[in-house]
């Protein structure tokens, strides 16, 4: 399978080029163009990403299509919803966690799971669930913005919204952007992820949220 | 202080360096990541009622976070919340004048005034807000769309949902475009005619054109 | 008259520079800025009566029905363009005929000749109809997209989700058609897609839309009656 990353870097579209029986697993809703030769099969969650309930996914829809290409040099484009970039990740019996809704497509050697965020008041929004991603093969990512590599050396925090990714040696808490009430209700900052460690992580210079409060103020009522 | 525009030139976000002791001003919600010596404190600057004013005649939001750098040196990395671009502007004793929403952050000195914008849409509908900036220090705002540069020299006209920001030096007066049917089905709306030397910045992605185009999509509230 | 896009892909901004003489026809709001010696003629998109009804449909595409004439009598004069959506902007010169998705027009030479073509079919949830903007003769046309324009050589088959339809050119056989099986259709999230077969250009773009207008209503507040 070969891939071109296209549109970069905010409204990145990937194009893959498959040969017969190579296949690919994607978020619904992903498919931009493809030439005929494939067999698709949609997939509810359960068995891929393992059953739990539909408010637990923060903004994954539950289905996934499963591309399989009937002949050689077939074409598939596939981009995310929202404006933003897609990154590549070469897995290497490797792990990387991925914010929910940040996963595009993965090869059949990379196991998706998700795992629990850590605040149950924030379910259905951002930080909610995380995505542990491992094995080897081929994953493909999204931003709503651009992503910015952080290197992390002791401590950092992080506004939940622009997480992306992280490595798995990164140890994260969840908890409230500042001390005392009135700065909490007041600063904007909800919650954020303070990382410990040594390791790499990738935020979104934008949230989706955001720009929703943003058209918000400017609508009539 | 130091500052990087990082992510440019369509979601940039800007990386601010701060000395021990040091602060930076910023709209709530805009802050994406910062090293956890930063500490962090909302105040409504200028006092209640300037900031309440400021608010709901610019649409800024209410209070203004203060971060500070405690114990040694810390950075934070700030966003806006728009779709587009970012800048930075040092002001040095000079103002600039700049329409909802566009302030991200700047330096504790620089003085944030609400400033009406003069005018309401032709039916009732648009109005235009402005915050004026003004002292020495750096300033950061955003767009919606890219920031296009303009020198006017005598007479430029706009649409007024491009605007961004202008040097007080130009005077604006706003008009219909073209004649009544123009002003019922072109599209356009009012303009904004700005006169003389000054720099206008504009953006390339009109917010009302787009909240318009939005609107169509919002669900009815239904009457329970 | 001079043509030239900046900000591309993400904000483009078309800068027209017309001599005296010179018009431009465009979109109604596209207009970001123009200089004061610019005359604008505000007139309907296509000279056809009657069509007021069949253009209406075009809610999805958004595209207005009225269009502005930008002209110049003395001196040079400059207008800016732009389109709603974040996106990018493709000069094409034409000679012949396109059909671009009406809400990918933003500006074209004054002799080209505009009709509609209107596919009729709604799509099963989405409720999406496929407008198109029949465009034939001899100048430049400006085109919009929401995201990057990606331009294809078709020859044999491609599948297209149709949210990502910019245009494509005629000569091109098309078929509208439910993505995969049923229930393909209600999951998938593709909902239609256009296959095109034969030999020509198609422009799509890498953003849907439709997504977007699903998104919005999603998560705006609602509004009063």
């Amino acid at each position: 399978m070969d891939f071109k990353l296209k549109h970069q870097p905010s409204y990145s579209l990937v194009e893959l080029t498959m040969n017969q029986g190579e296949q690919i697993r994607t978020e619904a809703g992903a498919m931009v163009y493809m030439s005929p030769d494939f067999k698709v099969e949609t997939k509810f969650g359960s068995g891929f990403l393992s059953a739990i309930g539909n408010k637990f996914l923060g903004g994954e829809s539950l289905f996934i299509n499963e591309y399989t290409a009937s002949s050689n040099n077939a074409v598939l484009g596939l981009a995310t919803d929202l404006a933003g970039d897609v990154a590549h990740i070469k897995m290497n019996e490797s792990t990387l966690i991925l914010q929910g809704g940040a996963f595009l497509a993965s090869s059949p050697g990379v196991n998706i799971k998700p795992i629990f965020g850590g605040i149950k008041s924030l379910i259905g929004k951002e930080g909610a669930f995380l995505l542990k991603a491992n094995g080897t093969g081929d994953l493909f990512y999204t931003s709503y913005g651009a992503i910015v590599p952080i290197e992390v050396d002791g401590s950092y925090i992080v506004d939940t919204g622009h997480l992306v990714a992280f490595e798995e040696n990164l140890t994260y808490k969840l908890k409230k952007a500042s001390k005392g009430l009135l700065s909490t209700v007041t600063s904007g900052e909800g919650f954020v992820f303070e990382f410990s460690g040594n390791g790499k992580l990738w935020i979104q210079s934008r949230v989706p949220d955001g720009f929703i409060s943003w058209i918000s103020r400017l609508l009539p009522r | 202080m130091k500052y990087e525009i990082i992510g440019k030139p369509d979601f940039p976000c800007v990386k601010i360096n701060l000395d021990a002791e040091e602060s930076i001003v910023a709209e709530s919600g805009a802050m994406v990541s910062m090293s956890s010596n930063i500490e962090l404190k909302s105040s409504a600057k200028g006092g209640l009622f300037a900031s309440a004013k400021r608010a709901l005649l610019s649409g800024e939001s209410f209070f203004q976070s203060t971060f500070t750098a405690k114990g040694g040196p810390g950075e934070v990395y700030f966003t806006s919340e728009t779709t587009g671009d970012l800048e930075h502007i040092s002001l040095t004793g000079n103002e600039l004048i700049m329409s909802t929403g566009a302030y991200v952050c700047g330096s504790p000195e620089l003085e944030l005034d609400s400033k009406w914008g003069g005018f309401k849409g032709f039916f009732g509908g648009e109005g235009l807000f402005f915050l004026k900036a003004q002292g020495t220090g750096d300033l950061f705002f955003s767009s919606f769309g890219a920031i296009h540069e303009v020198n006017v020299n005598g007479d430029y006209i706009v649409d007024t949902g491009h605007i961004v920001a202008f040097e007080p030096t130009l005077s604006y007066s706003i008009e219909k475009v073209g004649g009544l049917k123009s002003l019922f089905f072109s599209g356009e709306g009012l303009v904004c005619r700005f006169s003389g030397n000054g720099k206008l910045y504009l953006q390339t992605r009109n917010q009302n054109s787009f909240t318009a185009w939005a609107n169509q999509f919002r669900r009815v509230e239904s009457k329970n | 008259m001079q043509i030239d896009i900046k900000y591309n892909p993400s904000y483009a901004l078309a800068l027209v520079s017309l001599e005296p003489g010179e018009e431009i026809k465009a979109e109604g709001g596209a207009m970001v800025s123009m200089s004061s010696n610019v005359k604008i003629e505000t007139h309907k998109a296509v000279k056809k009566q009657g069509l007021l009804k069949s253009l209406k449909a075009a809610v999805l595409g958004g595209e207005s029905f009225w269009m502005n004439t930008f002209s110049v009598q003395a001196g040079k004069g400059d207008v800016t363009l732009a389109p709603t959506l974040p996106g990018d902007i493709t000069k094409m010169a034409i000679n012949g005929t396109v059909f671009v998705q009406s809400s990918s027009f933003l500006a074209g030479s004054t002799n080209l000749d505009f009709d509609t073509k209107f596919q009729g079919m709604k799509g099963f949830l989405s409720g999406e109809s496929l407008f198109f903007l029949k465009i034939s003769g001899d100048g430049d046309l400006l085109l919009s997209s929401y995201g990057g324009i990606e331009e294809r050589e078709i020859n044999g088959s491609m599948i297209v989700d149709t949210g990502h339809i910019v245009a494509f050119e005629e000569g091109l056989e098309y078929k509208i058609k439910k993505f995969g099986g049923w229930k393909s259709f209600f999951f998938s999230g593709e909902g239609l897609i256009m296959e095109f077969t034969g030999k020509g250009k198609i422009w799509m773009q890498s953003r849907n839309v439709t997504s977007l207008g699903g998104w919005l209503k999603k998560m705006l507040p609602p509004k009063k009656q």
